[in-house]
């Protein structure tokens, strides 16, 4: 089944606003502009093409990193590919474990853990998401992982690197670099994690995996006419793949590897 | 009362429900099985009662509980604006 529209008549996409960060993004049915809230500078994306405006050259470092990454995620979604909000891990056996969900919920901090297990990282606040026949494959998106220097009595090398701490987050993270990082792996499963007083796995409905999973990649349904085949897409992920929620507290720093072997047994 | 929906919603089916996306407003819900019923039979532009009574020939359950259940639904896909009054 795949997704259509609400009636017989076509979807209505007028130009749309929709925000990445500090971009706001219009899409129309031949391109998306990005507009850099803070700067002003412009960014034009007409399938995978980037074009600046006047002000993009001459606006700050941040400003031109912000509009080039909304540029990547609008140009990778033309070609079916999707940045989604999540970190993700490859296994010793090859395969990808996708942790999803708003910031905060253990995302980095997962994946890092996984890292100390010898695992390879694909991602820490992003990865790209390829759908795939029965399934997906997992490409990275490279970004340091950031890990809150709140955990160091768990993880004792942060005390080391307290000097690269970052003073304006409110979480206090640190940038940590994974010793093997992974390109691409196919996805064996989707893990939303929540922060919770007792460990626990349970698989997860298909349409809270789904809805879930639109909340983190909401630039994917940038409302333009592609929308419907991308929502398709997903869903047809969602389908393929399991999707679990792990309740976890503080003991999944050292014990989620087995934790996530026990779920794929 | 009869319902249409509005053309900006999308929808996907999956084995458990579905998930409704009305791209206007960009927030999302959910439906159960039955949901996922009742949003296909106000997609033949079915009204109220043909609901209720399409859904007593399919499932097992009681008159009262099945008209609470549409009444529930239909007014939750007005108040998420995916389904209009005609």
């Amino acid at each position: 089944m795949s997704s259509t529209a609400g009636s017989s008549r076509p979807p209505a996409f007028a130009a749309t606003p929709w925000q990445i960060g500090d971009v706001d993004v219009v899409a129309t049915d031949t391109h998306a502009l990005l507009h850099d809230t803070l700067s002003g500078a412009q960014l034009r994306v007409t399938g995978t093409r980037l074009s600046r405006d006047a002000q993009y050259a001459t606006a700050p470092r941040d400003a031109r990193i912000r509009l080039a990454r909304a540029g990547a995620i609008i140009a990778l979604r033309s070609r079916g590919l999707y940045q989604l909000h999540a970190s993700a891990a490859v296994d010793p056996t090859g395969i990808a474990w996708m942790f999803a969900g708003p910031s905060g919920v253990g995302k980095s901090t997962l994946a890092y853990a996984l890292a100390r297990k010898g695992w390879q990282i694909l991602g820490d606040d992003g990865v790209v998401l390829e759908p795939a026949p029965g399934g997906a494959i997992l490409h990275a998106w490279r970004e340091p992982l950031q890990v809150s220097s709140w955990l160091a009595s768990e993880f004792p090398e942060l005390h080391e690197r307290r000097q690269h701490e970052n003073a304006s987050d409110p979480r206090r993270r640190i940038p940590m670099y994974a010793p093997n990082l992974a390109r691409r792996a196919p996805l064996c499963a989707i893990i939303f994690p929540r922060r919770a007083a007792v460990d626990c796995l349970t698989p997860m409905s298909q349409t809270m995996a789904l809805a879930e999973l639109i909340v983190q990649s909401s630039q994917v349904l940038l409302a333009d006419r592609e929308t419907p085949r991308h929502f398709a897409r997903l869903r047809d992920v969602i389908a393929a793949v399991p999707s679990f929620r792990l309740e976890h507290t503080e003991r999944q720093l050292h014990e989620i590897a087995d934790t996530l072997r026990d779920a794929a047994i | 009362m009869r319902y249409r929906a509005i053309p900006e919603a999308l929808v996907a089916t999956l084995s458990d429900g579905a998930v409704l996306l009305n791209l206007q407003t960009k927030r999302y819900f959910s439906l159960n099985e039955t949901g996922t019923r009742i949003w296909e039979l106000v997609q033949q532009t079915a009204d109220e009662e043909t609901i209720v009574s399409s859904l007593l020939r399919e499932y097992e359950v009681e008159e009262p509980m099945v008209r609470a259940e549409v009444q529930r639904i239909l007014d939750e896909l007005v108040e998420a604006q995916l389904i209009l009054p005609v």
